[in-house]
């Protein structure tokens, strides 16, 4: 299959999948990639290039708020992200049009014509 | 390549504004690290997030087209600042090597300048070469000089006969790369012949040029 139907198709999730495991607990990029990751079974391998223009998007549009944690000796400084108020509201409704969506999608696709 | 090698060569192909580049910078820094204390080696982070090219054109697929029109707006507004200034520093070097003059003398004395012309030029018809070295910038005080006069006076004929007439004198203030000169046009005429000198004194009213039609 060309890669490019395959990636268009996860394009439009990606922002409700990173509002959904941002809205267990704050997470930083390299936490959200590999929790993505994992709990996809690797269908969602995402690239630092693609997930922070995505949390600068959702930042801009107030569904995420983030913050540079104080580093504690050695460590690095890390920049975490946590839904907002507004962002649980949009993830509520992203939620029940994923599943309106795939409902739909599904019922299309295992439809046969009778004849 | 080391962490920090690759985080700037990626940092370096971003189309954002510099705020977003050094955020970036630090949020990759950060992320990468996570990853090596994570267990993921540097070579399979780099692995996954590609070459610096690829990654780079991860990032700007990704950034809103507003983003990258400024982006474009800035590199543009900064060539067509360099190419000014360029011009203008090509214009101004220009201005400065090209002799500028005027008729008006401000800061030569008129008579004192017709009065040295008139010195030298009574030193050549008497051939005084001695006396008109005492009289010249250092770079026309040489021998090669002195034949070069002789040798340009005999152009004109051996013998000019006596002098019958001077002209009126032209006198032009000049500034050239930072240098004030002062040149003076006269016709004289002789029995034999006439010769129209342009001659050209230093600030210190010292021969610095001659010119003899």
């Amino acid at each position: 299959m060309n890669p490019k139907y395959e990636q268009q198709m996860k394009k439009g999730v990606l922002e409700m999948l990173v509002l959904k495991l941002l809205s267990e607990k704050e997470k930083y990029g390299y936490q959200l990639i590999s929790e993505l990751k994992e709990k996809s079974g690797e269908m969602f391998l995402l690239k630092e290039g693609t997930l922070y223009p995505i949390l600068y998007r959702l930042e801009d549009e107030e569904l995420v708020i983030s913050r540079w944690s104080e580093p504690k000796g050695k460590e690095v400084s890390r920049k975490y992200y946590a839904v907002t108020k507004k962002g649980r509201e949009i993830l509520t409704q992203l939620s029940g049009l994923w599943t309106e969506f795939s409902v739909k999608v599904s019922g299309i696709m295992s439809y046969e014509e009778s004849v | 390549m080391t962490q920090e090698v690759y985080v700037k060569s990626i940092v370096k192909k971003l189309k954002c504004s510099a705020a977003k580049r050094q955020e970036i910078k630090k949020w990759l820094e950060s992320d990468i690290t996570a990853a090596i204390e994570g267990g993921e080696p540097l070579e399979s982070v780099i692995a996954r997030m590609g070459t610096p090219e690829n990654a780079a054109k991860e990032f700007n697929d990704n950034f809103p087209p507003e983003e990258l029109k400024a982006a474009k707006r800035k590199k543009t507004v900064t060539i067509a600042v360099i190419v000014i200034i360029a011009l203008a520093a090509v214009i101004a070097l220009g201005w400065w090597i090209l002799p500028k003059g005027s008729m008006e003398l401000t800061h030569f004395d008129k008579e004192e300048v017709e009065g040295r012309i008139t010195l030298i030029i009574d030193l050549l018809d008497a051939d005084d070469y001695e006396e008109i070295r005492k009289y010249s910038i250092k770079a026309m005080q040489s021998e090669a000089v002195e034949t070069a006069l002789r040798e340009t006076k005999a152009l004109f004929g051996s013998d000019w006969g006596k002098r019958e007439s001077f002209g009126s004198m032209y006198i032009a203030e000049v500034t050239q790369m930072g240098k004030r000169m002062v040149t003076a046009q006269v016709s004289v005429s002789y029995e034999n012949t006439s010769v129209t000198y342009t001659i050209t004194l230093d600030k210190d009213l010292q021969l610095g040029g001659l010119y003899m039609k």
